[in-house]
């Protein structure tokens, strides 16, 4: 596109500014306290690396990496697929669309504050609605958010906010694929395509931009992972063990339970670069996938 | 290359900029109570300017004593800053960071002794010893003092833990009702009596097995001899044999079915629930809960005594405290004024409105009367006012308790709730963290 | 799904879409019931979904305990103007990003992503400090002024739609002779309809619950927002029946915006304009 560039600056101008006022200063000073001690109240204090060498030798810290990352392995892929699907679904002539489209989105606007609830209920080991189902099939009750092991915890609440999450992800794809020709999908019906061939070989390349977008979203949300865990497990000082804990949550105790500013920032700095990589990995692959017009 | 050193030069102006804020910002805190003394002789037609800070609103401080206040003192002029109670907490951070905290406020008492060693709040020793007759009110006053003399806050109110009890459920079981003269040992064996089982379920279990700190895992462990930490509150007891006995009884209820578990309670409502529905016969309340009961289980058939004693003949009630601080960098105007709502909080008149609220207990005796006569269930609230005469303790507190507590608090989880380890190993681990914690707040 | 999908297929997919639906809206469904329970009802097993008896009274509590008019008006005044300013800021520099070719775009769309990135909980106190150089405490400029500023994520919603869209809807509107604002204003803009409808929903949404912002920023009683007054119900002994019937009324505006805005997500494109 070779356009008078300098258009280009004139329409991206506000969103420099944004970053010129409002971001420049407050990820400074978070860099700066990173490398000090601070309490929130008396002057930082230099302490150079130490907080970056003392969060990265505390196992606690890497225990919420892995947790995150498998985290993020499940939530992501299942999140995208499953929005992906039921977008297709409701975009199709099916009887009360509307109303499916509403349900699917109302978790995204129902609080944690009942969805903690209702959903620590239906996982309660005794007298929870999951283990019930599996009491029925003859399978031992599954212990799913008080398990010792941590991959049952983590899959858990990974699945919990599918299904917090599905129902943004549905619109942002549906939005997209308003771009989808009706004419093209129904020349390839007469051409016999099947409804399978339709989603992987029509929709599916012209919406992969949105698809994409939500894979990118989804990815920083399960890396920022917070609300979910804190609406399922109460607060921290319930005792979450550590093995089940992430790394916002550990930035939320040190900066505001226990006031140490600078293990906080460098931590939250860690996973802010550990996003960076996983979002350039992404962007790499973007052309290979992704189809713009 | 040019935008990179660009940018490296704006983080460097920023990083100076603030550096140079951050220096203006530190103030020597003034320890003495300069306007203390004024306050009495101080010519009324000065005003004075005074923020306070209520997390909560009128909901926890009542409106009338803040209104008295006004009237009474009409030469200082009253803002009020309000911010819902569990939000309070990102709030207030924010104002201190940014210095626009208010001139007095309270939290709870474990976060007070942390600003107090951090330097935010302001020692009140001196103006306590200046205007105020200790002999006048509980021990409890000193909820906030450390070991070494400084008194960082005043209880905005006591909130102590009694032993609650179905009257109905005894009365059906026909077990003697609970007296202030039962041991633990004396709960365990009614809680055997109390539990009602049908089948695989249980129709009423004997004792609500809380685990949380203040009427969990804290009383157990005191009860059977131990202690989280030492007389100097610089040791972790945790892992000592005694303390291991008391969370083993714990622990041991629970297995075995007469105390409730946390899938059944979790399933049932919460604690308050399952006891004021009878589902829990026995349940160590706290007092703020009888304003709940009241409210929401007006029919329920209830009462209390004192917490039961140790094996020592020792009793231990755990009390958690909110506490009132003044910010150290309140002007010296600020200051005396906040000192003069501190006194007028502690006078009989507020104190008599503490009183009546049911929420907290206060700290002037002379408050307590009302308290004792008063006709809303428990009917014996000495239960909760004596209690903390004989035997008020804090939960442990120091600076550091915020995060010790949750240390212990996981490996209470694994051992008592989860029971994925002994209550041997997670003492261990717990004593470990513990004392890491403690070593490094020095 | 079209006439030719045999019937099984149907009803598996109707059947799936139905399960899966129920997943969806139980726990809205428990909020609102709960919201309706009298206090002993609560905690009865088995649950009932249904009250019996239907309690209202946890909603007037609620609006008498909360300045609910005054409340709402703020609530929806912020929100209003948070709109405006993200649809508008962020369309016009997703249009810059999306079809100019410019040194740095490729720099400030990485940045652009970056923000999301950013720990929102230690800039949180920084951000706090600015606000407070500009004497702007207590004041709604915190809370609308970033809007229109272009947040990245509607910025990234309308760049990934705005790039979709067919390059010669640029070309062609050029050779007519259109400015770029105007080829903005008249052609992207309203085609961008779905996105700048989904956008709506969002922001509405993110502003209305944003209880943080208020939180930290307003002092002054009368400036709050609903979803920061209704939390003064969740004092130290809590109902929950109560809490439900704040957490109903604050989710309620939100699937009303939705509602409306439905049907600009799934309306049928009829020309890209690229027939003729």
């Amino acid at each position: 596109m070779r356009k008078q560039s300098y258009w280009g600056y004139i329409f991206t101008l506000p969103f420099i500014i944004n970053v010129l006022v409002f971001l420049l200063f407050p990820i400074a000073f978070s860099a700066y306290i990173s490398f000090t001690q601070y309490d929130l109240f008396n002057a930082p204090k230099w302490v150079g690396l130490d907080n970056w060498i003392n969060v990265l030798k505390k196992e606690e810290f890497w225990i919420s990496m892995r947790n995150v990352f498998y985290f993020a392995l499940v939530f992501v892929p299942l999140q995208s697929g499953i929005a992906f699907i039921v977008a297709f679904m409701l975009n199709q002539a099916i009887r009360a669309k509307a109303m499916f489209r509403l349900f699917y989105f109302l978790p995204v606007v129902t609080p944690w504050l009942a969805g903690g609830v209702v959903w620590s209920w239906m996982f309660n080991y005794q007298y929870g609605v999951f283990n019930w189902f599996l009491s029925l099939v003859n399978i031992d009750p599954v212990r799913w958010l008080d398990s010792k092991s941590w991959v049952v915890v983590i899959t858990s609440i990974a699945l919990v906010n599918v299904w917090k999450g599905l129902g943004q992800s549905m619109i942002i794809i549906l939005a997209g694929m308003q771009n989808v020709p009706k004419e093209v999908l129904e020349a390839s019906q007469i051409d016999g395509a099947s409804g399978w061939k339709q989603l992987t070989r029509i929709v599916f390349p012209m919406v992969t931009p949105m698809v994409y977008m939500v894979m990118i979203l989804s990815t920083i949300s399960a890396f920022h992972a917070f609300d979910v865990f804190l609406g399922l497990f109460g607060s921290i000082q319930t005792g979450i063990p550590e093995r089940n804990m992430i790394p916002n949550l550990l930035v939320y105790r040190d900066s505001f339970l226990l006031f140490k500013m600078g293990p906080a920032s460098a931590m939250a700095w860690l996973l802010f670069f550990v996003i960076l990589v996983i979002t350039l990995f992404q962007r790499y692959f973007e052309k290979k996938w992704v189809h713009y017009d | 290359m040019k935008k990179k050193s660009s940018l490296m030069l704006m983080l460097l102006i920023c990083v100076l900029v603030f550096t140079a804020c951050a220096s203006n910002n530190n103030n020597a805190p003034s320890n003495s109570p300069s306007n203390g003394n004024n306050g009495q002789t101080q010519t009324p037609d000065k005003q004075v300017k005074l923020t306070i800070g209520l997390p909560g609103s009128y909901e926890v401080t009542s409106k009338d004593i803040i209104d008295r206040f006004i009237e009474t003192h009409p030469h200082i002029k009253v803002e009020i800053q309000e911010a819902p109670w569990g939000d309070f907490t990102s709030k207030i951070a924010t104002q201190i960071a940014g210095n626009t905290m208010p001139d007095v406020w309270f939290q709870e008492n474990a976060t007070i002794l942390g600003y107090g060693k951090r330097g935010v709040a302001e020692d009140l020793a001196p103006y306590i010893e200046k205007d105020l007759n200790a002999s006048d009110y509980i021990e409890g006053l000193f909820s906030a003092k450390t070991p070494e003399g400084q008194v960082w806050g005043i209880p905005h109110g006591i909130n102590p833990v009694g032993l609650a009890y179905n009257k109905a459920a005894f009365e059906a079981a026909n077990v003697d009702l609970p007296t202030d003269d039962w041991t633990f040992a004396d709960l365990i064996e009614a809680s055997k009596k109390l539990t009602i089982k049908e089948g695989s379920d249980t129709k009423q279990f004997g004792f609500i097995g809380s685990y949380s700190i203040t009427n969990g895992w804290f009383p157990w462990i005191k009860q059977a001899g131990g202690s989280a930490l030492d007389e100097s509150k610089t040791k972790s007891m945790i892992n000592d044999a005694k303390s291991i006995e008391g969370l083993k009884q714990l622990r041991q209820g629970i297995e075995e079915g007469y105390f409730t578990n946390n899938d059944y309670v979790k399933a049932n409502g919460g604690e308050l629930e399952v006891f004021a529905s009878g589902k829990g016969a026995m349940y160590f309340m706290q007092y703020s809960l009888q304003v709940d009961m009241n409210a929401n289980f007006p029919d329920a058939d209830w009462d209390t005594v004192k917490m039961p004693k140790a094996v020592d003949g020792n009793r231990y009630v755990p009390m958690v405290a909110n506490s009132w601080l003044v910010s150290s960098r309140a002007s010296d105007d600020a200051k005396g004024a906040a000192w003069e709502f501190l006194k007028f909080y502690l006078s009989d008149e507020a104190q008599n409105i503490v009183a009546a609220s049911g929420s907290t207990l206060p700290v002037k005796q002379s408050a307590y009367e009302s308290i004792v006569s008063s006709q809303t269930k428990p009917l014996n609230k000495k239960a909760f006012t004596e209690g903390i005469a004989e035997g008020g303790t804090t939960l442990d507190e120091n600076a550091s308790w915020a995060e010790w507590r949750i240390l212990v608090q996981q490996e209470v989880n694994e051992a008592i709730v989860n029971q994925n380890k002994t209550v041997e190993e997670a003492t261990a681990d717990a004593h470990k963290k513990v004392q890491e914690v403690l070593d490094a707040n020095q | 799904m079209t006439k030719n999908t045999p019937w099984p297929l149907k009803l598996l997919i109707y059947a799936l879409l139905l399960a899966g639906a129920f997943v969806m809206i139980f726990p809205f469904i428990w909020m609102i019931s709960t919201s309706l329970k009298t206090v002993g009802a609560i905690s009865q097993m088995p649950p009932k979904l249904i009250p019996d008896p239907i309690d209202f009274s946890n909603y007037t509590t609620a609006w008498t305990k909360v300045n609910f008019g005054k409340y709402t008006f703020n609530s929806f005044f912020i929100v209003v103007f948070d709109m405006i300013g993200s649809l508008f800021s962020c369309a016009v520099v997703a249009f810059g990003l999306a079809l100019f070719n410019f040194k740095g775009r490729g720099l400030i769309f990485m940045v652009m992503l970056a923000t999301l990135m950013i720990p929102g909980q230690v800039t949180m106190i920084p951000t706090y400090f600015i606000w407070k150089q500009f004497h702007a405490l207590d004041t709604y400029y915190p809370l609308i002024v970033p809007s229109f500023l272009a947040g990245a994520f509607g910025i990234f919603l309308l760049h990934q739609y705005m790039k979709a869209l067919p390059k010669e809807l640029y070309e062609s509107a050029v050779i007519d002779g259109c400015s770029p604002p105007g080829i903005f204003a008249r052609i992207y803009l309203p085609l961008c309809k779905p996105a700048l409808a989904a956008l709506g929903v969002f922001t509405f949404m993110g502003a209305w619950n944003n209880t943080l912002g208020p939180l930290i920023y307003l002092q002054t009683k009368e400036l709050y927002t609903l979803p920061l007054g209704l939390l003064y119900l969740k004092s130290e002994n809590v109902n929950q029946a109560l809490l439900m019937a704040g957490a109903v009324i604050t989710t309620l505006p939100v699937v009303i915006v939705y509602l409306f805005a439905q049907k600009h997500f799934v309306q049928g494109i009829a020309s890209t304009g690229m027939k003729g």
